[in-house]
């Protein structure tokens, strides 16, 4: 027995030696990414930054502790060790947190995605970082941090009469925001005349609905103004199904597509995109707030919807109702119209599990350039997508010609088309008048927030840092950084819109015009709940008797029709509602 | 509950292929000894391993067995006493869900049962028997089980839909429907097909080596009665991996309520409801409620009723296989 | 018995043994059949995966997804700088390479492995050779856990190990994994138990102590089984990326970075070739492992009754 627990020792033994060797000295020449290589100055004070490393990547962070670190480099934070000056410690990753791995971990400050506020409060994993919030902020006297909150961001995340003077506590911060939608290949557009021509006849035939020369008048678009970028983009689910069969159809290139393995999930935030849009701001809101009057409610028989002849008062005993919202038979019509007909879709891909959202970007954006790969037109990703494809534009541009940079690509956010005309020309008319004309779902949850675990003198370090972070100058520089917004009010000028890629100019510029759904509210139901009210898990069913998770998938598998499946939420929710905590 | 059938059902061949007798004759002079020395030594080497079950199973899961009693309120932090997490499960799931999920829990055991252990017992006899090329397939059949899961299901998902209809599309002209795809109704058989590809190599390995433990001198004289292969193999073989079998047919059992024969591999968290298993459903309700602890107590509920069912049933199986399995005596 | 009187019918016939040989009858030349359509289609995978591993994502694998590489790339060297875990904890914060991934594997893995052996060896001694009460409960407790799903007990787990100063120790996975629960507590109790009472009552005659007994005699005779299940653990434990991943913040382990590897959502780490590449490289120390003990391995791997 010894003989052979020393030839086994022996065996590993030298085996790891040999495997550390020769790994070791591989190892030193990589660069690892990210920030996390920078070694601790012992001559400063150390803050530890959580970074959740997802689509919106690290380097607004990375700005942001350059000025941070720069602005109090002569500062004394720990009086008597001689030490002079902060440094950020970001890091940057994947790993989720858990409320244990908060109140034990090193970070102390966290941006994360995907987190129950309530659940981390429960378990004791926030501090209390009120003066943050409701503080003056030293880098910003004229606002505080929560003016640039909504009233529903105030009531969530601001917890009534819980500290010692009474006040309403803040233990986190809304972060960014991000939803999903249609991103389309302008160059192709332009190139193919995929553009509606100007009073164009509804039922005359299809070729003719689309511009011929390039210097054909095209239709006002979605804003309803002529003479911008989205000039000639559809404006309703009709005209975007006519774009679709005029791209699949007739000239042969894929009109739509989406990541195959994760299909049900992104046509499920499409579709919660295309309700939020359809019902605009304070209807959406009730399906958080169950609170208010919920004025689009009804049944769908014969194929038409039928409006309730009342409106209905929402309380969260009858919130179930809400799933009966206009909205959401009309999106579950889209979605069931793009998994039914094949000529406007990716084909196979579109449903093959092994066809990732990044196979889906990398198709998307080679078949610009490969010369092999058949022409895609328009693609279902989230507003964050280019980050995540970031080596394909840097590949592309290395192989094909600068062009194909991510700066120089001619891709653009495309806004959702409306259910009915009269919805495209009231959310025109809102623009023109300076009013929001979209209303964009927020599915990301992301969070920002200290553990509880910081040291007591640390947290007004933590506290003073995350004032930084969100001061507009701030706020502006994440927007040129990444392309996207923060999930704060504040105002994006022209001169700060220029700055930006094509891509993130016709985005930015989307949100401008657009109300922003935040899917939570102080509601208990809600917060009991919250990882049932998700965007990917609100639109559950009972179709046949049985439930049904994911609309996009009961369309492809099962074949069920979106008028069964509007009418099997009502039936699913109203008979699981009194379940619900 | 009959203690002395178990053992002898699990009574295992020593190297020399021989039955030991448990008639305990020498060993009751072993413990004419078993003084307070004994005793202490007993305590004192046993004490270790059941302090960790106390505190790293029993004291663990103990919250798991409460939570499902429980009404956590998370905005108010209150905790309330409830027996209703048992009954909402089942409105959530929906009764057709749950027949679906009991039907291909117990197809997929079935298929274990009459498909994996046949298949195991028959080239494990191939094996033991030293035909051509055994020593090579032994250990290529292990190959799989070194492999990690994650890894081994990856490559296989591509594979399947990806390089194999490209393949059958550019050779044969074929095109190959996506067999994970639900909706082309092959799904549950290439998942259960995957299982038993994959795992049919372990189980060849664990049976033949079961076999190794055989008396050539019994195989001999059973052929000079004039048995043939057949008759060796269900008359001897057979019988002396019963033990082996038996332990997996028992397993098997519980087998049935927790194996998500790996559809959050294939699928994540979105496999259709036609495919799945109580093992799968479970897994992926957690992880769905990945930190929202309001939602934790249904799902500890569920649970708790799944042992409840499971601890009986695997008691009966075991039951069944001490009253009707083989004996050699 | 059956057995032994046919035996002893023989030699008293006279009849001498002699080794069966195998024959090429139909039945065997099927099987061998499918033992090669096996074979083939493990090969198959495998060599498909290495050749993946050698193509260069975007240009190649995208279109030609399983002929050879248009352009043989070595996608290897990437991979293992891009194979990294970040570590933030209170005990260091900074990038953690391949290199010491193995380290923690071969640390977790074989200490976790060795003591996951010992208790069930050691419980399932006393349990096979002490008569006591006790000895039974423990018998039934083990069949009774096995059936048991266990739903959401990880936050009381996590909160167990952080009270006892578990967490983030390798050590202290090796008390994590010590428990004597499962089949090869079944396996240990069978063997022990068929152990004629003489083996140890010798010793015992000459004056040898229960703890010599048992060190010098009860586990030199399952040497054999307790390497196996040893080995059996170990790859367990080496391809286990869910427990480090919670339990070892500090430490993390090779299958924990292939893990993170392939939840990546951005960049070149998500693309197949990648992937495959990075599964090679997990893979090739377990391999030789596998290869240097492949004898003793497979050569007592059974369930329910490993030889002595």
């Amino acid at each position: 027995m010894k003989a052979i627990f020393k030839k086994t020792a022996a065996v590993v033994l030298s085996l790891l030696l040999g495997a550390t060797t020769v790994f070791s000295f591989v190892g030193c020449g990589g660069g690892s990414g990210g920030n996390y290589t920078e070694a601790i100055d012992e001559n400063r004070t150390q803050l530890y930054v959580y970074n959740y490393d997802g689509g919106f990547g690290s380097e607004w962070l990375s700005k942001v502790k350059a000025r941070y670190e720069a602005l109090h480099a002569n500062d004394e934070y720990e009086p008597g060790t001689g030490k002079k000056g902060i440094q950020i410690m970001i890091n940057n990753t994947k790993n989720a947190v858990t409320s244990e791995t908060i109140k034990n971990g090193q970070d102390e400050v966290y941006f994360t995605e995907n987190m129950y506020y309530y659940s981390l409060r429960y378990d004791g994993a926030l501090a209390d970082i009120t003066e943050a919030v409701t503080g003056k902020n030293p880098y910003e006297p004229e606002k505080t941090v929560e003016s640039k909150f909504t009233d529903e961001q105030q009531n969530f995340y601001g917890i009534e009469g819980q500290r010692e003077d009474g006040k309403t506590q803040y233990l986190g911060i809304p972060h960014y925001f991000g939803s999903y939608g249609i991103v389309y290949n302008k160059d192709l557009f332009d190139q193919k005349g995929y553009y509606f021509i100007n009073g164009y006849d509804p039922e005359g035939p299809l070729e003719e609905k689309f511009i011929y020369y390039k210097d054909d008048t095209k239709t006002p678009g979605p804003d309803g103004d002529p003479g911008n970028d989205d000039d000639g983009l559809p404006t309703t689910y009709q005209e975007f199904f006519w774009l679709c069969e005029y791209i699949g159809r007739v000239n042969n290139q894929v009109a739509l597509s989406w990541t195959g393995q994760y299909y049900t999930q992104y046509l499920g935030f499409l579709l919660n995109a295309l309700v939020a849009d359809y019902e605009g701001l304070d209807q959406m809101m009730l399906n958080y707030t169950f609170k208010g009057s919920a004025t689009d409610l009804g049944t769908v028989s014969g194929g038409t919807f039928r409006e309730d002849a009342q409106d209905l008062g929402i309380n969260e005993s009858n919130g179930w109702n809400l799933k009966r919202q206009r909205g959401v038979y009309e999106a579950l019509s889209f979605i069931e119209t793009l998994v039914d007909t094949p000529t406007y879709r990716n084909g196979d891909n579109a449903f093959n599990d092994s066809y990732s959202h990044l196979n889906n970007q990398e198709d998307f954006l080679m078949s610009r350039a490969d010369g092999v790969t058949t022409p895609i037109a328009m693609t279902v990703d989230g507003m964050w997508w280019q980050s995540e494809s970031s080596h394909v534009f840097s590949s592309m541009a290395s192989r094909y010609g600068a062009q194909y940079s991510q700066e120089n690509s001619e891709l653009r956010w495309m806004p959702l088309p409306k259910a009915t005309e009269e919805k495209a020309q009231e959310a025109a008319e809102n623009i023109k008048q300076g009013k929001a004309g979209n209303t964009i779902a927020d599915a990301l949850y992301s969070l920002c927030f200290v553990s509880s675990g910081i040291d007591d003198w640390k947290l007004p370090i933590a506290v003073d840092f995350i004032q930084f972070c969100n001061t507009d100058e701030s706020l502006l520089e994440f927007t040129t950084t990444t392309n996207t917004m923060k999930a704060l009010s504040y105002e994006i000028g022209n001169d700060v819109l220029e700055q930006l890629s094509p891509y993130g100019q016709s985005l930015v510029g989307f949100i401008r015009n657009a109300d922003i759904v935040y899917p939570y509210s102080s509601s208990e139901k809600y917060i009991n709940n919250a990882s049932m009210f998700r965007a990917d898990t609100y639109y559950r069913a009972t179709v046949n008797g049985a439930t049904a998770n994911f609309p996009a998938q009961a369309f492809h598998v099962d074949g069920v029709s979106a008028a069964d499946y509007f009418a099997g939420m009502a039936t699913y929710y109203e008979r699981t509602w009194s379940t619900l905590n | 509950m009959d203690e002395s059938r178990i053992t002898k059902a699990d009574i295992p061949v020593t190297e020399d292929g021989v039955q030991p007798s448990s008639s305990g004759g020498d060993k009751r002079e072993f413990h004419l000894k078993g003084s307070q020395k004994d005793m202490i030594f007993y305590v004192c080497m046993i004490a270790g391993a059941v302090i960790q079950f106390a505190v790293c199973y029993v004291w663990v899961n103990v919250s798991s067995f409460i939570m499902a009693f429980q009404n956590i309120n998370v905005a108010t932090g209150d905790i309330s006493w409830t027996f209703g997490n048992f009954g909402d499960i089942f409105v959530e799931l929906s009764w057709p869900n749950f027949w679906t999920m009991t039907k291909n829990s117990v197809l997929a055991w079935l298929l274990s049962l009459v498909v994996s252990i046949p298949l195991g017992l028959l080239f494990s006899y191939y094996i033991y028997k030293k035909m051509p090329g055994s020593i090579f397939f032994r250990a290529v059949l292990f190959m799989p089980s070194i492999v990690s899961a994650i890894v081994m299901v990856t490559m296989f998902r591509y594979f399947v839909t990806s390089a194999m209809p490209d393949l059958m599309n550019d050779l044969f002209g074929v095109s190959m429907p996506n067999v994970l795809d639900p909706a082309t109704g092959h799904a549950f058989g290439t998942v259960m097909f995957y299982s038993i590809w994959v795992g049919f190599g372990t189980s060849v390995l664990m049976y033949s080596n079961g076999m190794s433990g055989i008396d050539p001198e019994l195989v001999d004289a059973v052929h000079i009665d004039g048995a043939n292969g057949i008759r060796e193999f269900w008359h001897i073989s057979l019988p002396l991996v019963f033990p082996t079998l038996s332990v997996f047919l028992i397993t098997g059992v519980a087998s049935i309520f927790v194996n998500q024969i790996n559809l959050y591999s294939f699928y994540g968290g979105t496999a259709h409801a036609s495919v799945q298993t109580f093992g799968y459903y479970l897994y992926m309700a957690t992880k769905q409620a990945d930190g929202d602890y309001g939602s934790y107590p249904r799902l500890a509920a569920f649970g708790l009723i799944l042992t409840a069912v499971a601890i009986p049933l695997t008691l009966f199986v075991r039951w069944l296989l001490e009253k009707f399995g083989p004996s050699e005596d | 018995m059956f057995k032994r009187e046919l035996a002893k019918r023989n030699k008293l016939l006279g009849i001498r043994r002699e080794r069966a040989h195998p024959k090429f009858s139909p039945v065997t030349i099927a099987m061998l059949i499918v033992l090669i359509l096996y074979v083939a289609s493990l090969f198959l995978l495998f060599f498909w995966a290495v050749l993946t591993a050698f193509k260069d994502p975007l240009l190649d694998f995208r279109t030609n997804t399983y002929g050879f590489p248009v352009e043989w790339v070595w996608n290897f060297s990437y991979v293992f700088t891009q194979f990294v875990v970040h570590v933030s904890t209170e005990t260091r914060v900074g990038v953690v390479g391949m290199a010491e991934m193995y380290l923690y594997s071969f640390l977790y893995a074989g200490g976790s492995a060795f003591f996951n052996t010992l208790v069930p060896c050691i419980t399932a001694y006393l349990c096979a050779r002490f008569k006591y009460k006790f000895s039974r409960v423990m018998h039934t407790t083990v069949l009774i856990t096995m059936v048991i799903p266990v739903v959401g007990s990880l936050p009381a787990e996590i909160r167990m190990a952080q009270s006892l100063g578990l967490y983030d120790q390798i050590w202290g996975m090796w008390i994590l994994k010590a428990n004597f629960l499962g089949m090869y507590f079944l396996v240990f109790y069978n063997i022990f138990k068929a152990l004629p009472a003489s083996y140890t009552e010798a010793a015992k005659i000459d004056g040898a102590g229960n703890m010599s007994v048992l060190l010098r005699i009860a586990l030199p005779l399952v040497r054999n089984t307790f390497f196996t299940v040893f080995l059996i653990y170990f790859i367990q434990y080496w391809n286990d990326y869910q427990t480090p991943l919670i339990y070892l913040p500090s430490y993390p382990t090779i299958a924990q970075g292939m893990y993170t590897v392939s939840v990546t959502p951005t960049q070149e780490m998500s693309y197949v070739p990648m992937r495959l590449a990075a599964a090679i490289l997990m893979l090739v120390p377990i391999l030789v492992i596998f290869l240097i003990f492949q004898k003793r391995l497979l050569g007592n791997l059974t369930v329910g009754g490993i030889k002595g």
